[in-house]
């Protein structure tokens, strides 16, 4: 099969739009630090609430509307829980011994670490999605790219915020995520040199990347939130787990005005 | 469908703002250095095309857009002089 050269660049070209609004997060570098530590566990409520939301309200529905099979999706989400379950416990055992969830001073905590590996994973599948809908119709990988974008910006501050919690300057956690953003590249050029194999890996990536963001978002970054028990913290930190559920579920709406135009 | 040029703009330009942006947050020397390099063969080679095919063609579609045997040369895909 030959691919267009203008499908290539268009692809590529919508992948670096992708990995350019991960760097929109650079707005707490401007931040002082006594009001960033304010507004970190509320970014960590926000992440909490996107990873929770793209998990249920996109990846597994959309690995269900491929695969078809709810319970071997179900198993597959399951499979993604425990091999980043195990995934933490060797990041632990290699190279952190503070079993503590506050970070001691220069220290990184595994919760950061896992977070990019699933951020690095979530942004292949991106990729891969942005690149087949370009294979498939270049107005179809615009709309494609709009609604990942959209999905993007949110989950970028969310991941920030939980960078920063995992002990990350913040310049440190605006870089690592952008380069983590780097790896829709490759999922798109993986899909664009290997079509039929890209799509049906969908299937497996897709649940797998929902398991590890569940697991994050479960037992990595909701204890972080129970830290903080006062009326403020309760109150502002439900608004943001709310309103990060609220932002997945707008996006659907989105994508399903975008398909419809 | 944008044509191939257009793509090829958009990378330009995304790649200078990405990199504009990574150079500022970089703070080792070695990187830093890297980065900005690269900032300017990207920028440099924007310019190129620039003065050596878009600026001539808009100039050409300027002076000659009243002659119609110049539409009737021109390809009606890449619109390069």
């Amino acid at each position: 099969m030959t691919i267009a050269l203008s499908t290539i660049a268009g692809a590529i070209a919508a992948c670096l739009a992708v990995s350019l609004c991960s760097l929109s997060s650079m707005f707490a570098l401007w931040l002082k630090p006594a009001t960033l530590n304010r507004v970190v566990p509320y970014l960590v409520a926000l992440a909490v609430g996107v990873l929770l939301g793209d998990a249920f309200i996109h990846l597994i529905p959309d690995a269900v509307n491929r695969h078809g099979a709810v319970s071997d999706v179900c198993l597959t989400v399951l499979v993604g829980v425990f091999g980043f379950f195990v995934l933490e416990k060797l990041v632990r055992w290699r190279h952190d011994h503070n079993v503590d969830i506050t970070p001691l001073s220069g220290e990184i905590l595994p919760l950061a670490k896992m977070n990019l590996i699933g951020d690095a994973m979530h942004n292949f599948v991106d990729g891969i999605l942005i690149a087949g809908s370009f294979l498939a119709d270049p107005a179809l990988g615009l709309t494609t790219t709009l609604a990942i974008i959209a999905h993007e910006v949110p989950q970028e501050l969310g991941d920030v915020g939980a960078l920063l919690r995992g002990g990350y300057t913040p310049r440190q956690a605006v870089l690592y995520n952008f380069y983590c953003s780097l790896t829709v590249l490759p999922g798109a050029i993986f899909t664009l040199l290997l079509s039929q194999i890209a799509e049906s890996s969908l299937t497996l990536l897709l649940p797998i990347a929902a398991g590890g963001f569940i697991y994050i978002a479960a037992s990595d970054l909701i204890p972080v939130l129970h830290e903080r028990c006062s009326f403020p913290s309760l109150s502002g930190q439900t608004a943001a787990f709310g309103m990060g559920i609220g932002f997945m579920q707008f996006i659907v709406f989105f994508e399903q005005v975008l398909i419809a135009i | 469908m944008a044509s191939i040029d257009s793509y090829l703009h958009l990378i330009g330009i995304e790649l200078l703002v990405i990199l504009a942006i990574l150079g500022y947050l970089v703070e080792a020397d070695l990187p830093k250095r890297v980065v900005s390099r690269l900032f300017l063969t990207v920028l440099g080679f924007m310019l190129a095309h620039l003065a050596t095919h878009a600026l001539p063609n808009q100039i050409a579609g300027f002076i000659y857009s009243s002659q119609h045997l110049y539409h009737s040369a021109k390809s009606p895909g890449l619109h390069r002089t």
